[in-house]
């Protein structure tokens, strides 16, 4: 038999209490006997009686609390006292069950919940930078999906971030997956190897999403905020998360997605990409700077996401081209209307962006002051839609869809009575409409139900974004879709 | 080198503020969220400009030191001796500094009351005459490391509790709790009165000091935490702690070589005292936050003081200075023959309670207080949680049943009080407003939101002064 003892000062229980938590840890196999009594008079006279608290035990007032097991080894003894422990610092709230007053600002909630690591910020952006420095107070990480939020601002979050090994996602970051877990508007998409890195939310999305519809996985997704390349913030946290995926086993290939960077924090970020040792795919869109040694730079999206594939040995499938779609044969305007403004540049790009074509991103804070982004609500971008179809110049409508969580419930039903309006003001000879779905047969909406609902209503679909921008361009030109 | 990123490792658990479906999404896929209740505050650049690593810092520093304090009842001593800066032509009372022209009715008959004892003055005119010729010094206690209930009025020859705070070293003061009804606190100074106070000084004081002596000391930590477990609230209702606390005197008092007339008849006044306790607690409660006083920075208060005129508050991070409004007149309940018409407005130290995660804060385990404003133990424990809102931490002594033994809501936030709008509940008697009469009933009070305001302009101030110097 073994006797182990341990003193908590300066700690006052009711004793009902402490016979509680003495009969539970009693329950623990070859534990003998637990005492967890007060170190007053009686307490102490209760343990010399039992022969449980020996003379060269430590000395104990009546505020101290005296714990004193006796097992058959002196593992078991260490363990029942570590369970005593644990049951007297165990949480004292309530739980769930309870009702509570609701927590009233971010301090307070992360205190209350003692599980949580990272703070979802989505409130107006004048008072985000309020919310994600409590955050940061109470030792979360941030996801940080506010738009308006100073750039100075911004670069605070971020270096105070650091330095307490932090990360701040966004301000304006759509996306992420960590861990399997999709924050803000995120794809349900397989897990695996390839991690991704991106000052863009749909960018994120059309490359994970692919990364999925080609067999392979994500280890994790994480955003950085549209600015976060802007040479003001220095890539902060890009650099961070390139380290965070260094050291994760998980990850085997790096892609770095992002809208037009500054050419100085591009550099700096492509080198320490290149320092993890692992394959790096870069898409910065819009950049034209050099890249260094060992960076695969791609121009588009899927490229990005089909690299990435072959760089941890997945089998490279092309992604389909659409079921062939007869030219039109009236030449004219592409009309990009788009939710996605990653998407929105990408095709721009791929068609061009000026006169007679015209690309709108509903996304953008112009079109969310005050109303929800069109990923959930689509209604000014159907109007748009029907405008397009009055336009005469208009030869191809040229769309993106966005599935997984956070995003509208169904898409393609909230459109149609747009394209049902459009087909009515013209024919599918005279305009034709190209879309492309972003997202996963595992997303809530369903990938195929929502792909087939548009070709019902005469869209033609695109499994990619640059494939469906390819489609309208030579559409527009004129050209065989396919 | 930064430390490094965790957040790959672990599983996820989200706090959400904003849109419900951010929340929705996660708790779809399993994850753990607590959402908050968002509502836009006002200045909130202000606001986050004072959450930041230093202030942080400074905080966790002062809430320690609240929360490790370790309270010891050790002597009782005439306050000549003992108080820092005690002069006999001092009188020290409640609240934050005023001046007698400002003075309430009970605050000036406590101060009467005082002058009339040390027989400095034998009568009102002669007290006041004194006072306005400038004879008499008046201090707040808490600049004295003192508190008083009520007018809070202490003399050089009052026998003064003192409370010895075993972790930090520092020591804290107050008077001897005199009962119920006409009571110098309440600004009575009828003969009866100044004769109890005698008595004090003469029998009660030294029996005591020599009692505690002999106990080696009383935990006051340990004291109040029970008491807490037992429906104390240790501000409006002090049964249990003084219960307690005759419970651990007793048998010294029994011992003490006096006649036992005497000792019969401290031991019934003393139980007789429902609020025997009051200024005992109080003291404890001072003890612990002058430890956390003056850390730069720290936005923490260490002090909640009425002078029956003023509401003030003091700052850890803002040094000696004051920030004031005025003081409210509390919802409660009065004794029979009086009404609202008849309470001064708040006044006494005794929200130092409430400023160490007491008396409203502890509410929740003290239901019989929240009767005095027709409450129910569901609204008791309803103040309680609210204040978690607006303090920094949870007690790691004072634990209450009734929400499974969490701490109590402990160390008042300036930035939260400001953002939130949540007041500091506190619980408290009420003083007729005529000096002389006493108390006339108890109930609910809150500070005014100014003095927050006030401290929190001076906080971001003095933040961008650092920040500047930083720089």
């Amino acid at each position: 038999m073994r006797l182990a003892w341990t003193v908590r000062r300066n700690s006052y229980f009711d004793s009902i209490d402490l016979m509680r938590v003495a009969e539970q840890a009693r329950q623990l196999a070859g534990v003998t006997e637990v005492a967890v009594v007060m170190g007053t008079a009686p307490g102490r006279s209760m343990l010399a009686e039992a022969a449980m608290w020996p003379p060269e035990a430590p000395e104990a007032g009546p505020s101290d609390l005296l714990i004193c097991v006796r097992a058959s080894t002196e593992t078991v003894a260490h363990r029942a006292l570590a369970r005593v422990e644990e049951l007297l610092s165990a949480s004292r709230d309530g739980g769930p069950a309870r009702e509570d007053v609701v927590s009233r600002t971010t301090a307070s909630a992360a205190r209350r919940a003692a599980s949580a690591n990272i703070a979802v910020v989505a409130v107006p952006g004048a008072y985000a930078a309020l919310d994600a420095h409590q955050a940061l107070s109470a030792g979360l990480h941030v996801f940080l999906f506010s738009d308006g939020v100073s750039l100075a601002d911004e670069a605070a979050l971020k270096r105070r971030a650091r330095d307490r090994g932090l990360l701040v996602m966004g301000p304006e970051c759509g996306t992420a997956i960590i861990n399997g877990v999709g924050l803000g508007f995120a794809n349900r998409v397989r897990r695996g190897s390839i991690g991704v890195i991106g000052a863009s939310g749909t960018g994120i999305q059309e490359v994970t999403s692919l990364v999925h519809r080609l067999g392979a996985g994500v280890s994790h997704a994480i955003g950085t905020g549209g600015r976060d390349l802007h040479a003001a913030v220095g890539g902060l946290t890009t650099l961070q998360a390139i380290e965070a995926l260094a050291a994760d086993v998980a990850t085997r290939a790096v892609v770095v997605v992002s809208k037009p960077p500054s050419p100085v924090v591009a550099d700096t970020v492509l080198r320490a990409a290149v320092e993890t040792r692992k394959p790096v795919v870069a898409c910065l869109l819009g950049y034209e700077g050099a890249t260094p040694g060992g960076v695969r730079a791609v121009a588009t999206l899927d490229e990005a996401a089909s690299t990435a594939v072959g760089l941890t040995g997945g089998a490279v499938r092309a992604l389909g081209r659409p079921r062939s779609a007869p030219a039109s044969g009236a030449r004219g305007a592409v009309r990009g209307l788009y939710a996605g403004g990653s998407l929105c540049d990408e095709a721009r790009r791929i068609v061009g962006g000026s006169p007679p074509h015209r690309f709108v991103d509903f996304g953008a804070e112009e079109y969310t002051r005050g109303r929800p982004h069109p990923i959930i609500d689509p209604s000014r971008r159907n109007a748009a839609l029907v405008d397009a179809a009055d336009d005469p110049s208009v030869a191809v409508i040229l769309l993106d869809l966005v599935l997984g969580d956070c995003a509208h419930p169904d898409p393609t039903g909230a459109l149609r009575p747009a394209l049902t309006e459009v087909r009515a003001r013209r024919g599918s000879r005279d305009l034709t409409v190209v879309a492309h779905v972003v997202g996963t047969d595992q997303d809530p909406q369903g990938l195929e139900k929502q792909e087939e609902s548009l070709r019902e209503l005469g869209a033609i679909v695109c499994a990619s974004n640059r494939i469906a921008a390819e489609t309208a361009r030579a559409l527009a030109e004129g050209r065989d879709a396919t | 080198m930064p430390p490094e990123i965790d957040l790959l490792r672990a599983p996820l658990g989200a706090v959400v503020v904003g849109p419900e479906l951010f929340a929705s999404a996660l708790v779809a896929q399993g994850i753990p969220v607590r959402r908050v209740d968002w509502r836009p505050p006002g200045s909130p650049e202000a606001l986050a400009s004072l959450w930041c690593d230093a202030v942080d810092t400074a905080n966790r520093i002062a809430l320690d030191r609240l929360l490790a304090a370790h309270q010891i009842l050790v002597d009782v001593r005439p306050a000549i001796e003992v108080v820092p800066g005690m002069t006999r032509e001092t009188i020290l009372h409640a609240g934050p500094p005023i001046a007698w022209e400002d003075m309430s009715g009970p605050m000036r008959g406590g101060i009467v009351g005082a002058l009339i004892y040390e027989g400095l003055a034998p009568s009102w005119q002669d007290a006041e005459r004194l006072v306005t010729r400038g004879a008499v010094r008046f201090d707040p206690c808490h600049h004295h490391a003192a508190v008083g209930p009520m007018a809070g009025a202490t003399t050089a020859s009052m026998p003064v509790l003192v409370v010895e705070n075993r972790t930090a070293g520092n020591r804290a003061y107050s008077t001897l709790n005199e009962g119920l009804g006409k009571v110098l606190r309440y600004g009575a100074y009828a003969p009866d009165v100044i004769d109890r106070l005698c008595w004090f000084r003469d029998v009660v004081g030294p029996a005591l000091g020599e009692a505690i002596r002999r106990t080696g000391g009383i935990d006051l930590r340990a004291l109040i935490a029970q008491a807490v477990q037992m429906g104390d609230e240790c501000h409006n209702r002090n049964r249990a702690a003084s219960a307690l606390l005759i419970k651990a005197l007793a048998p010294e008092i029994a011992g003490l070589d006096l006649p036992a007339t005497e000792r019969r008849r401290i031991l019934a006044f003393a139980a007789s005292n429902e609020h025997l306790f009051l200024n005992v607690g109080m003291a404890a409660c001072k003890a612990g936050l002058d430890a956390a006083h003056k850390v730069p920075e720290s936005t923490l208060v260490t002090a909640m003081a009425r002078n029956g005129t003023e509401f003030g508050i003091r700052v850890s991070g803002l040094g000696d200075q004051w920030f004031t409004g005025p003081a409210q007149t509390p919802q409660g309940l009065y004794f029979p023959g009086f009404g609202p018409g008849d309470a001064n407005p708040d006044i006494g130290d005794s929200a130092i309670t409430e400023t160490a995660g007491l008396g409203g804060f502890a509410m929740g385990g003290a239901p019989a207080v929240v009767q005095f404003v027709g409450g129910t133990p569901a609204d008791a424990l309803e103040y309680t949680r609210l204040m978690y809102e607006i303090t920094l931490g949870e007690s790691t002594a004072y634990r209450l049943p009734p929400l499974d033994f969490r701490g109590t809501p402990t160390g008042i936030d300036v930035r939260l009080v400001v953002q939130t709008g949540i007041l500091p509940q506190i619980d408290t008697g009420m003083a007729h407003r005529e000096p002389g009469i006493g108390q006339v009933g108890a109930g609910l009070v809150k500070p005014p939101r100014v003095c927050f305001d006030l401290a929190f302009e001076a906080l971001v101030r003095a933040r961008a002064g650092a920040a500047d110097v930083s720089r």
